[in-house]
């Protein structure tokens, strides 16, 4: 099952977990099982690495980075009450711009 | 801390948690051909644990510029672990009253330690975290230096693709510069504790702990730490309105208040207390004088012309009398000329404990003669022994009781005169 996801002005199909584990157990050649527990493995690295507050960069693909917004004053304008965002450690992909070119046609 | 895992260090970390037949490095180039794929086919990807890949498509009519984003929005368990040290921190409602100026990013201890005891979980790179309050508190450098010895003597991975120390500039910072060499060399991460002071108390700390150790550093000392700043981030608040470093702040002025408002009152007391200790002997001639008030002769005609009536006597008139009349007071035969025995009516106001005889005494000489004083001012006095203060007496002059301190005559008439009043009210 497909989930429809609307951002913004486009609609679009979000290929699920499962999809994409299969995709990706055709592309190693190994079984679903494996393929699920090696992505396991390695989100479980790169989480790690994230924890860390150190950008995990894969060439040809992207990186991740652990970056620390400080606390800031958010104006709610409806009620013209203010907020104080604690800070947050954000997870954030920058895709390669070699990554990004494929998807310019 | 603000390292940057290569392709290298992902493969041989994921490479430890994959079962040996999977090659880390050919799972990552599928996986990533695998979202590649995906993403060509249905524009977005989900990968549980990890989050979603998502294209998207500008909304440009000029097809040259139409630059796609892939937005990558992460998985909640995923943020929710790299946002542990900030987890327990909710959005707060701010008072009018509270302004972007107070908003300093402080440290809690229990950060400072939730933090340094994450990175002492890490094995793969030797780190030690050394707040400012450890610094603080060790106050032999040999602790440090053994701490730091310790970790010079460990074996540290050398990543390849960096440089070496000596090519590191002082000057010119970058950030790539300083995470490559850091790489080379175990660093001791400072978080800065704003509570105790500024950059450049935490340079000076710095440097202070690199200079005791041979440690071949070619930064600035201060760079390194301000840089450390940024990147590591001041460490978390304590999201109250109260800050921590607010509350010290208002501590401090608190007590510098207390000190302005002590320093106020001993001036005020001080103030207070001057005139009064001036003033003193005039006070003690008051107390003097307050038993007779003499009444001077301009005064003298006022109280003629009313003398029936009691004459209150104002005190500010009195006391200056009373002044002049002190001096004449020692000299009884002066107070007499000065009052006119005939003409001049002579009153007194009853002060607290004066008693008859104490003003016969002083008026004619001797105690016996109170009881013309009695007598005189009999409509005023029921029982001589309980005269009020207050009440204004008419002293009458000697002569017109033929009162005579030296006769003996008139001494007897006076005793007389005393027993007879007595009896009365005795009885």
């Amino acid at each position: 099952m497909q989930q429809i996801f609307h951002t913004e002005r486009i609609l679009y199909f979000i290929m699920n977990n499962k999809d994409f584990i299969s995709a990706l157990s055709e592309e190693c050649g190994l079984s679903a099982n494996q393929v699920s527990s090696a992505v396991e493995s390695l989100i479980s690295v790169i989480t790690q690495n994230l924890k860390n507050m150190d950008s995990v960069a894969i060439p040809g693909f992207g990186k991740f980075d652990a970056i620390k917004e400080d606390e800031k004053i958010s104006k709610d304008l409806s009620t013209g009450k203010r907020l104080l965002l604690p800070p947050v450690i954000n997870v954030v992909f920058t895709p390669a711009s070699a990554f990004i070119k494929i998807f310019e046609k | 801390m603000n390292n940057t895992i290569t392709l290298l260090t992902l493969c041989k970390q994921l490479q430890e948690k994959l079962p040996y037949e999977i090659e880390s490095e050919k799972f990552i180039a599928s996986f990533i051909s695998a979202i590649n794929k995906a993403l060509a086919k249905d524009g977005s990807v989900t990968i549980n644990g990890l989050g979603q890949f998502i294209i998207l498509k500008s909304d440009s009519l000029d097809d040259k510029n139409n630059v796609d984003a892939i937005r990558f929005i992460p998985d909640s368990e995923l943020a929710d672990t790299v946002n542990q040290p900030f987890a327990f921190f909710d959005a707060v409602e701010l008072e009018d009253e509270v302004t972007e100026d107070e908003l300093i990013n402080n440290d809690t201890i229990s950060s400072i330690e939730s933090i340094s005891g994450k990175l002492q979980e890490n094995d793969s790179q030797a780190k030690v975290v050394l707040t400012n309050e450890d610094k603080l508190n060790s106050s032999d450098n040999n602790e440090i230096d053994s701490t730091l010895e310790e970790i010079f003597d460990e074996d540290i991975e050398q990543p390849e693709s960096q440089s070496s120390c000596g090519s590191m500039q002082a000057a010119d910072h970058k950030k790539t510069d300083i995470e490559e060499a850091d790489n080379n060399k175990p660093f001791v991460v400072t978080i800065t504790d704003n509570q105790n002071g500024s950059d450049v108390d935490n340079s000076t700390a710095n440097t202070e702990q690199q200079e005791t150790t041979s440690f071949d550093n070619p930064f600035k000392v201060e760079d390194y730490a301000t840089d450390d700043e940024s990147k590591n981030g001041n460490n978390p608040p304590e999201e109250n309105e109260q800050y921590n470093n607010d509350e010290e702040k208002e501590e401090n002025s608190n007590l510098s208040w207390l000190w302005l408002v002590i320093f106020f009152v001993v001036g005020l007391v001080i103030g207070w207390c001057i005139p009064t200790f001036i003033s003193n002997p005039t006070v003690v001639e008051e107390v003097f004088i307050y038993d007779t008030i003499y009444v001077d002769k301009p005064i003298v005609k006022d109280s003629i012309d009313i003398s029936s009536n009691p004459v209150v006597q104002e005190p500010a008139l009195t006391q200056k009398m009373e002044v002049q009349t002190k001096i004449s007071e020692n000299k009884s035969e002066i107070v007499e000329s000065q009052t006119d025995k005939k003409d001049a009516v002579i009153t007194e106001t009853v002060k607290p404990n004066n008693t008859l005889i104490s003003m016969a005494l002083r008026h004619y000489g001797h105690r016996d003669f109170w009881a013309y004083i009695y007598i005189e001012n009999q409509d005023k006095l029921g029982n001589p022994d309980m005269i009020r203060s207050g009440q204004v007496l008419v002293i009458p002059p000697a002569s017109k009781y033929g009162i005579d301190k030296n006769s003996k005559e008139s001494l007897e008439k006076a005793s007389k005169k005393c027993k007879e009043i007595l009896n009365k009210y005795k009885k």
